[in-house]
């Protein structure tokens, strides 16, 4: 039976989802709050749901990945997030591993071409 | 601004209490962050319309809260392929009871069919509730996060390759036979024993009743023996060993009472006594036959065990046998 959804787009959404996360704590080695956090992403090429980027922020805090706090900035009160020393630390080797899986992709999909 | 608070209400109602007004607080910045920023794109408000389609793209209030609880599902990726197989199993032998059942009503009439009505649920109800059941003990296993249970295995319990295993629908079926027979002869139901049509009452004659213990007793062991097989493959030869040592002691078992010569009572209140002895040698010669015919069954059944046992001992290959 044909599957309505393109194979195309849930793999591409598969192969994004992983690595959000990452670009996430990347952008957060400077300080930002949600919505600048989102634009920030999006000048990189990095779209992300904006329904999705808060609860992540929270389950990253909660993890202790990230540290927050409440400021006035433009007339608003605004959430603002960076990354704590905990998760500067797991940046690092989740850098690492993503160096090394990208070049291990690299060869196989260069020898395969 | 309306649908803002409204879209926030919703998205609030169902956040975990203790983090409601912290993340309602961070979403309302979040909206409007991007109204401010669409409506210095476009110079001028935005309309109700625009207001609306930006709610929409920012996710449904229960996609949107969902998110911030712990549990995203209630059985995960991990423990799936456990639930599905334990569901599969349940109800097959849900199924194999009901379909023993159903053979009982059909064959004994409406006596049975009084005594299942009133003893066992409906099959729609037992499966739903066994459905529930198997669903809630996985979903308990998600939550307490004990899937490294599920998953500890080793593959020497895992069935053998060589010769066709017996279905689970027939050992659901046999264990559905077993649990009958054992609520039969211990008393809990009983089965019609009056034929209407020519006034007999038909009993077991005393024979039966020295051996009740022995039977019961390979009764239980046969339920034992089945769901052992049910649950573990795996364990095909021991599964063999046990069935040799059933069939054995059912042949023992019925070997004896078929020393006894005479194994139904029959009585009737309106046939004369030279009938009633003509029809009671007539239920003898049938029993007779019944008997020798199980015992010649169990003898085949104890001569396959040991065949397979056998085949099983040949065809085990060693690692120095596969690598010489």
């Amino acid at each position: 039976m044909p599957h309505d959804t393109d194979p195309f787009e849930t793999l591409r959404l598969e192969l994004r989802r992983g690595s959000l996360i990452l670009a996430v704590l990347g952008q957060l080695r400077r300080e930002h709050y949600g919505y600048s956090l989102r634009i920030a992403l999006a000048a990189s090429g990095v779209e992300i749901d904006e329904g999705a980027l808060y609860p992540m922020l929270r389950r990253l805090e909660t993890q202790g990945l990230l540290t927050s706090e409440w400021r006035e900035e433009e007339r608003r009160n605004k959430r603002f997030y960076r990354l704590s020393p905990m998760g500067a630390d797991l940046l690092t080797r989740l850098i690492a591993e993503w160096r090394g899986l990208n070049k291990s992709l690299d060869e196989i999909l260069d020898g395969g071409a | 601004m309306d649908l803002l608070e409204r879209y926030l209400g919703a998205v609030a109602r169902n956040l975990p209490e203790r983090q409601r007004a912290d993340v309602t607080a961070e979403l309302r910045d979040a909206l409007l962050s991007e109204v401010e920023a669409e409506e210095s794109r476009l110079g001028r408000a935005q309309t109700r319309d625009e207001m609306e389609a930006l709610l929409v793209r920012f996710g449904h209030p229960l996609t949107v809260s969902g998110r911030y609880r712990k549990t995203q599902h209630l059985i995960g990726p991990e423990v799936f392929p456990f639930w599905w197989a334990g569901l599969k199993a349940a109800l097959t032998i849900v199924a194999g009871v009901y379909f023993v059942l159903v053979m009982l009503v059909i064959f004994s009439g409406e006596e049975a069919y009084a005594v299942v009505d009133t003893a066992a649920p409906s099959m729609t109800e037992a499966l739903v509730v066994t459905f529930g059941v198997v669903t809630l003990v996985c979903m308990l296993i998600e939550r307490f996060g004990k899937t490294a249970m599920l998953a500890r295995w080793r593959p020497r319990n895992l069935p053998p390759p060589q010769g066709r295993a017996t279905s689970r629908f027939e050992l659901a079926v046999e264990i559905g036979m077993s649990l009958v027979f054992l609520l039969w002869w211990s008393g809990v139901v009983q089965f019609r024993n009056f034929i209407p049509g020519i006034d007999l009452h038909v009993s077991l004659a005393p024979v039966w009743a020295a051996w009740f213990w022995p039977i019961l007793g390979y009764g239980a062991y046969e339920l034992c023996v089945n769901l052992l097989a049910f649950a573990r493959p795996g364990l095909a030869r021991l599964t063999d060993w046990l069935y040799l040592i059933r069939s054995l002691s059912a042949v023992a078992i019925l070997s004896a009472v078929y020393q006894a010569g005479h194994w139904l009572v029959v009585t009737s209140s309106v046939l004369p006594p030279e009938e009633m002895a003509k029809a009671s040698a007539n239920f003898d010669r049938g029993m007779r036959v019944g008997i020798l015919t199980t015992i010649l069954i169990f003898v085949i059944s104890a001569g396959v065990s040991l065949w397979r046992l056998r085949r099983r001992r040949e065809a085990a290959p060693t690692l120095s046998s596969r690598s010489a």
